[in-house]
């Protein structure tokens, strides 16, 4: 019988599973298809609601694991098949060099998410402007430097892809209120001189500090929040006209910016419906890997000894994958002790 | 950019019913000229019937009629294209929207559909629902290939600016060819017809008409057009294409009123689809009917000039 | 004012539906997110247009503020707002719809009557709702005879429709009680049956001809959703 666990995926909720295991005396296979550790988390510049430095917290996590003398950490590799059942399970894993063949005793799920492309949103002008952006984009910018110099009008508009039969998913994304409301204060920060819109239809921040970050944005920093969705971006000129409606006046309203960022939807990481078909798991009607009881056993997949942790199973800031990894981590140890 | 699936799904019939344009018979009738003989050319045989009417559309129906009234009107002239069994080419996006959503909307309405054909067999007429509504653009962009073979009369040098109207695009969300934002259709015909396409700001807005508020509501239509037109004449085009007929009456027509009521200086002339179809294929001038246009009747002129006679 | 939710009705929306033939539908999936108000052509010349609002109060059942606003009349039926919206709610047709409720009421009927000329006079006798006829003296100079031009295109002078097409759409006129409505409206004088051929005569119910009547009072309308805006009401 093997002792080892596997770890689906090197983003913050597969690290500190893969920690915790290790901490208790388990022996933990990471595998990541990217070639680096670290996932979503490792492409933001700041966290919130407290402006961390999200590159060096991640990297801190990063250099632990790495550190942990039983955790075998495999880059470029995919799982290919699975057999067998709790407690036993024979897993067939694509390295870079080549197949590998192990035997685990638990199997923790925390393949992340995706962020949705909006190509879907032409209205918006993306992939049109190369001044309408992404959220993801516009953390690479800032990182960059590259953010609008002198007197720049910005917008953030909420629910691209999220609260969307059309173009995108029914639910909210969750976490993109609080994200935009970063994006506006790193805006401010970064250039002062700077004019930011938010448009927005419902504001969810829930939980500690978050409603108070939202008010810094628009007590400290200046930052117009608007409710109404954004109808249109229309390229003119040099600049980008922004319609809605403000619909707490009722009035449509139009904003010149210089640019545009898109709060684009979370998504199922690519290729869920996949994975889940190899190991045997439901996924939900997005695609999303599906809990075996919403409430009290959010880390259990379908199938006995396969668990999951974080924003694979729904969108979820990194405090909470941190925690679905610890509880993860703590149902897998059940299996090898 | 245009879905090359819905592009697919257009047949390139042998035989199409041409359904005619209120607008177009009696204000533009370059339009159903253009229309019919380019068709022809491109390989397509217009049938006609005098036994259709008007769609009767958004001015009559959508405000004096309930669609007790319109579902039969609709049912009716589809029937005349059925008896024939051919699919329906209109030049209108009115005409398109009002036969498409009916029509739609009889084919998944058993009920309703039956109530309809009661009335259809008094007068002898049966509705099945087998007649495809297609707009002339789509035809167009479908024929494509034959168009870039016979084009005798190149548009080059001419500017040219895209109106694609509402009621096409709008309301065929998930029916149209193309993306209701962006669409790119127009353009890639006006390229392949060697034109230069000239882009502005207010390209996707209404033309104002408002099919009611032109009689209704004028003020706020004339400001909206008013708005539009300011737009075009700031990218400066020698022509601006639309492909509804409404549309071209109002931004024609709209401009000369403007001019009179504001002393203003709105010269663009507005040709429909068919027409700078009908050009680049070397129609004779007088089929193109320009002289039934309003608006930049010189620059259209010049035009002619320039490319050639 | 202090708006009464109890004078609300409950379940008009859900007694609308299947009245309005299955074009009124999906409302109640609306998010208020907007979306539609912000694009809308009539909403940007005047501001008191909103599709937002009017799609709530029909969920809302506020059908009073819908029926009697100057603004249900004020929609271009661009479907924009169907175009955008991520509910996927087909606005235009319930303005379409509520137009039709909202004249039941005797709301709105001294707009329609002037589209109802266009019924009467083109629609019904010539099978064309746009004639030739030029209103506007410039426009008819600088056009002239739009036969000459038709006749230059390779086009007869004039669209004809044929007596048994025009005879047919005024079956349907009659039939579905569109003759009456107009006839409410103010004044018809349709075609008579002289031009039915004989086998349409047997089949057709003999009615008797619409007589002129007169004018009809229609209720008050007002600006139910904001100030009217628009440049014109600026100047004003």
């Amino acid at each position: 019988m093997s002792k080892k666990t596997l770890v689906i995926g090197g983003g913050i909720a597969g690290i500190t599973a893969a920690q915790k295991i290790a901490q208790n005396g388990g022996e933990v296979i990471l595998i990541e298809k990217e070639a680096e550790l670290g996932g979503n988390f490792a492409k933001l510049a700041f966290t919130f609601p407290v402006l961390g430095d999200a590159k060096a917290l991640v990297a801190k996590e990063i250099d632990s694991v790495k550190s942990a003398a039983t955790v075998e950490i495999l880059t470029h590799t995919v799982l290919q098949s699975c057999q067998g059942s709790a407690g036993d399970f024979t897993v067939e894993l694509k390295t870079a060099t080549g197949t590998r063949t192990e035997n685990v005793a638990a199997i923790i799920v925390a393949a992340g998410f995706h962020y949705m492309e909006p190509t879907a949103y032409t209205e918006y002008s993306y992939g049109r402007s190369p001044k309408v952006v992404t959220s993801l984009e516009f953390e690479k910018m800032a990182a960059e430097n590259r953010l609008p110099q002198g007197k720049a009008r910005v917008a953030f508009v909420h629910c691209v892809g999220s609260r969307d039969k059309a173009k995108g998913y029914r639910y909210c994304s969750k976490i993109c209120c609080s994200y935009s409301a970063k994006h506006a204060i790193m805006m401010k920060k970064a250039n002062p001189e700077s004019l930011n819109y938010v448009f927005y239809i419902d504001i969810r921040a829930l939980g500690k500090g978050y409603e108070e970050f939202i008010r810094l944005a628009m007590e400290e920093y200046n930052v117009r929040y608007i409710r109404g969705r954004v109808a249109k971006v229309i390229e003119s000129e040099q600049k980008l006209l922004v319609r809605a409606e403000d619909s707490l006046i009722g009035n449509p309203v139009e904003v010149e910016a210089d640019l545009v960022v898109l709060a684009s939807a979370m998504e199922p990481p690519e290729g869920s419906r996949e994975l889940a078909g190899v190991l045997g798991i439901a996924t939900d009607e997005y695609g999303f890997f599906q809990e075996a009881e919403a409430n009290v056993r959010p880390v259990n997949s379908s199938k006995p000894g396969i668990f999951l942790a974080g924003s694979c199973t729904q969108p979820m800031e990194i405090a909470a994958s941190v925690a679905m990894g610890g509880l993860a981590a703590s149902e897998a140890l059940t299996l090898i002790k | 950019m245009p879905r090359p699936d819905k592009v697919a799904q257009i047949p390139k019939p042998e035989q199409i019913f041409f359904f005619k344009s209120c607008v177009a018979s009696n204000k533009y009738p370059g339009i159903e000229s253009c229309g019919w003989d380019s068709l022809e050319i491109l390989g397509v045989q217009p049938v006609d019937s005098d036994e259709q009417t008007c769609c009767g559309g958004f001015v009559t129906f959508a405000n004096v009629a309930a669609p007790t009234a319109s579902m039969p009107a609709v049912a009716r002239n589809l029937s005349l294209a059925e008896e024939k069994n051919l699919d329906t080419c209109v030049l209108c996006n009115g005409c398109w929207t009002f036969l498409n959503e009916f029509g739609h909307f009889m084919n998944h309405n058993e009920e309703v559909k039956g109530s309809v054909n009661m009335m259809m067999n008094m007068m002898g007429r049966e509705y099945k629902g087998t007649s495809n509504v297609y707009h002339i653009a789509e035809m167009y962009y479908r024929l494509k290939d034959d168009i870039a073979k016979n084009v005798k009369r190149p548009l080059k040098g001419v500017k040219v600016a895209t109106h694609y109207g509402c009621h096409y695009l709008g309301g065929g969300k998930y029916t149209a060819i193309d993306d209701a934002q962006m669409p790119t259709y127009m353009e890639e015909l006006i390229e392949i017809m060697g034109g230069t396409v000239v882009p502005y700001t207010a390209n996707r807005e209404c033309c104002g008409t408002g099919f009611t508020q032109i009689i209704n509501g004028k003020d706020l239509s004339l400001e909206h057009t008013q708005h539009k037109l300011d737009s075009v004449k700031e990218a400066d085009p020698d022509l601006l294409i639309v492909q509804c007929p409404y549309c071209h009456s109002q931004l024609d027509r709209v401009q000369q009123q403007l001019n009179y009521r504001q002393a203003a200086a709105y010269e663009t002339p507005v040709i429909h689809i068919t027409q700078l179809v009908g050009l680049a294929l070397g129609l004779a001038v007088p089929k193109l009917a320009f002289a039934a246009h309003i608006s930049g009747r010189k620059r259209l002129e010049d035009v002619l000039d320039r490319i050639g006679r | 004012m202090l708006e009464q939710v109890k004078d609300w009705d409950d379940d008009f929306y859900e007694k609308f539906k299947p009245i309005a033939m299955g074009f009124v539908n999906e409302a109640e999936k609306c998010l208020q997110c907007g979306k539609c108000t912000g694009q809308c052509p009539a909403a940007a010349v005047t501001p008191s247009y909103n599709p937002r609002k009017i799609i709530r109060d029909l969920v809302n059942g506020n059908l009073k503020r819908v029926f009697s606003s100057v603004e249900l009349w004020q929609c271009f039926f661009c479907s924009g707002c169907y175009s955008v919206c991520p509910m996927d709610i087909n606005f235009p047709f319930f303005v379409f719809m509520f137009r039709l409720a909202a004249m039941n009421e005797g709301y709105g009927w001294e707009d329609v009557k002037q589209l109802e000329g266009y019924a009467e006079k083109d629609y019904l006798k010539k099978g064309i709702t746009v004639s030739t006829f030029e209103r506007n003296p410039e426009a008819m100079e600088t056009v002239g005879d739009i036969s000459k031009i038709r006749m230059a295109a390779g086009l007869p002078p004039e669209r004809k429709v044929s007596d048994r097409g025009l005879a047919e759409i005024n079956m349907i006129s009659d039939l579905s009680g569109m003759t009456s409505f107009m006839k409410k409206i103010g004044g018809v004088e349709l075609l008579d049956c002289k031009t039915c051929d004989d086998a349409q005569m047997k089949r057709c119910k003999n009615k008797p001809l619409p007589a002129k009547v007169g004018k009809i009072k229609t209720k008050l309308r007002f600006y139910n959703y904001g100030e009217p805006g628009g440049k014109a009401h600026a100047e004003a």
